[in-house]
This record gives C-alpha cells, structure tokens and sequence, in this order.
C-alpha cells in the first residue's frame, strides 16, 4: 500500500469514528484503535497514541462552546482532574514502561467496550443536590450554578472520594487504552456525586482533554505518536465529530444509542477473541 | 469577586480551547498535504513501526521546521494540541488568581506539576 491510500484510508477511518463518536456521546477512540490495529496492522502503542491525540481535539472543540455557556464547572472538573491526570500518567507508564502484552491491552479494551455498551444503554439519573454546609463539597468549592430553562439552577455534590476514586480509574483507562473514557467520568459525576446530568456530561467532555494531554505527553516524548498515522486521524476525528453533532440536533439519539449498543459489543467481542488469539502481537510485527 | 471577571474567564478558557484546536488542525493539514506530495507514491509498510521507537527531540523538530520538512510541520501541529488543555489550566488559574481562591490556585498548581512530571517520565525512561 503507498502513503497516499494508506493516509486516505486512515482519513476516512477517523471521519467514521469521530462522526459514530460524536453522535453517541461516547467519542472516537473506541473505533479508531480496533480500526488501526486489527483492521490496518499498527501497532497497539501506536494506535493508542494516535487515538489520545485526536481525543485531544474532538474534546477541546466540543468543550469550548459549553465552557462560554456557563454550564461546565470549571472547579469541578479541575479538582477532579488531580485523579484523571494520576490515573492517565500510571495507564500510560504501564503501556510503555512495564510493556504490558498488547494482547492483554486489546482484551481490557473489549472488556471496556462491554461496559460502555451497558452503562451508555442506561437510562440517566438528573439530581439536585442541595448545598450542605460544613461538606466536603462546601470545604471542596464542588457547588455551583447552571442555566436551565431560563433560570440559574442551584446545585451541589455528594460522595466525593467515591467520584475522585472513579475518576482515577477513567484516567487509567484513557492512558492505557487511548480512549476518552467519558462514559465513566460521567458515571462518577452523574451516579455518585450526584450532579445535574448536563453539568457531568460538559464537564467530563472538558476534563478529556486535559487528561489525555497528560498520558499522550509520555506516548509523544516516546517517540510513538507518528506523524503520518496521527495527521489523518486528528483531522479526520475532528470534522467527523463535527459533522455527527450537527446532525445530532435533527435525528432519533434514543433508537441510535440502542443500535450502537449492539455494535459496541460485537466489537467488544471481537478484542477480546483476537486478544485471546494473540492477533495483536501477530499482526503487527 | 465579580460577575464580569467570572465571564471573561469563562470567555478566555473557552477560545483558548477553539483557537487552540483550529490553529493545530491548520498546521497539521499544511504538514499531511506537504507529506503526500513528497511520499505519495512511496510504500507504507507498519513493520516499520519498531517496538523501540525513535524518542522525540525537540532540537529536530526546530531543524526540521526550519528545513520546511512535512514531517516536523505535523509533529508542530500535534504540539499545538497538547499545550491548547495546559493553556487552559493556566488561563483558569489566573481566574482564580483574580478572585483570590487560594484553594483554587493550589489545585490548579497541583495538575500542572502533575502534567510537568509526565513530561518528566516521557523525556527520561
């Protein structure tokens, strides 16, 4: 294959995941790194390097709009991102350093697969906390304001060693396995510190990007974050992501989400028999 | 503190974040298009892709720059994303500054050393 179809390939690989990414909520890593590795051969560090990059992007640019509006709350997910960036650098220290089999990364990547499929099927929970003086979440700052229905709505947190031990894990997981992790930091946020559900999802959208600039620092200083495989993938994520929100606004998410669910676990299935197999090793060199 | 200087934080973090992934993705395409048009016919081949990569340098990438090589000119534009969410820790920093939330300072101090040390970890294993 020469650079140019390879590169094109990649291009239209990224436009896919990013736009698949976008619509459901659960962001373009999990179909760019099965797509690199076991549908083009490069290799699982490389992969999860590109990946990490491109979650970079899609992140800050969907980010931006919601930090402007109000909703985020940016101390929130500042404190919070003490455990995501502990968490990403350990994940990716564990790739590069410790060298963990890429089999076994790909079969944790379909076990993670299987539970963002079960967790994004559920239904999500909308709470408001009422402001406890003398909390954690007071002595913490974890409190805030956000626009609903025209009107700035009061809330507060719970549970905030359980949400920050959460949140380490989807740092973890991100470092390791290039994805956003979204779906378990808005679990933290949403399950057990009890946020507004629109405050936890724009708030974990802005914490990816942070967390994932602190593992893919170690992939990139490595060597692993190659120019001609990340270029089409960021690019590509991007404008797919991009385009899948625009569509977002005008389509059925319930019947979508349900459909995805399914092929998240075909996918998830398929790591982890190939993991299994060894094809991750195999393939790539 | 003020409404006002909440707003413009919220402002400054947000563009940061805009500007940051349109100038990359800018410098990243300039660099792929330059790339295919001096490789496209060349053959791409993933065992060229070693388990023990070549480590990045930053005295390269300035040369490389210089030189108008693809390569350098995408590794700029990935630069570019990473630092656009650390520039943003910093702009909310100087918002916490500005209210003079003490504790605020401190925890966004504290994400920056820790992204500084996997800076670190990256530029010494």
């Amino acid at each position: 294959m020469n650079e140019l179809s390879f590169s094109l390939i990649l291009l239209f690989g990224a436009i896919f995941a990013g736009f698949i990414g976008a619509l459901t909520g659960l962001g373009g890593g999990i179909v760019i790194v099965p797509l690199l590795t076991l549908g083009l051969g490069v290799p699982m560090k490389y992969a999860v390097a590109a990946s990490l990059i491109s979650v970079i992007g899609t992140s800050s640019g969907a980010a931006s709009a919601f930090v402007k509006e109000g909703i985020t709350n940016m101390r929130i997910g500042m404190f919070l991102e003490i455990a995501t960036t502990l968490g990403a650098i350990l994940g990716a220290v564990i790739v590069i350093m410790i060298d963990l089999p890429v089999d076994v990364i790909g079969m944790i990547f379909g076990a993670v697969l299987i539970i963002t499929a079960v967790l994004s099927a559920q239904k999500k929970p909308d709470h408001r906390e009422p402001f406890v003086p003398g909390s954690y979440a007071d002595k913490l700052q974890l409190h805030g304001t956000f626009p609903y229905e025209g009107k700035e709505v009061a809330y507060s947190s719970k549970n905030v060693f359980g949400g920050f031990s959460i949140m380490a894990l989807a740092g973890f997981l991100s470092g390791l396995l290039g994805v956003g992790g979204g779906v378990f930091k808005v679990l933290a946020m949403d399950n057990v510190m009890r946020l507004p559900f629109k405050v936890s999802t724009t708030t974990s959208n802005f914490m990816i990007g942070v967390t994932a600039a602190a593992s893919s620092i170690i992939y990139f200083a490595g060597g692993y974050v190659v120019p001609s495989i990340a270029a089409p993938v960021v690019i590509g994520v991007i404008v797919g992501s991009l385009a899948g929100s625009k569509l977002l606004i005008h389509i059925n998410v319930q019947l979508l989400k349900r459909i995805f669910s399914i092929v998240v676990a075909i996918l998830a299935v398929y790591m982890i028999y190939n993991g299994y197999a060894g094809n991750f090793s195999h393939k790539t060199h | 503190m003020s409404q006002f200087s909440k707003r413009d934080v919220q402002l400054l973090v947000g563009n940061t974040l805009r500007i940051g992934v349109w100038v990359s993705m800018g410098i990243t395409l300039i660099g792929i298009i330059l790339f295919l048009f001096q490789n496209s016919t060349k053959n791409f081949d993933t065992g060229m892709l070693v388990a023990a990569p070549l480590k990045f340098s930053f005295s390269e990438l300035v040369q490389g720059i210089l030189h108008g090589e693809a390569l350098s000119i995408i590794q700029l534009g990935v630069l570019v994303l990473l630092i656009t969410p650390i520039l943003r820790i910093v702009f909310a920093l100087y918002g916490y500054w500005l209210e003079g939330n003490r504790l605020y300072i401190i925890i966004s101090l504290v994400v920056l050393c820790i992204i500084a040390s996997s800076l670190f970890i990256g530029a010494t294993h």
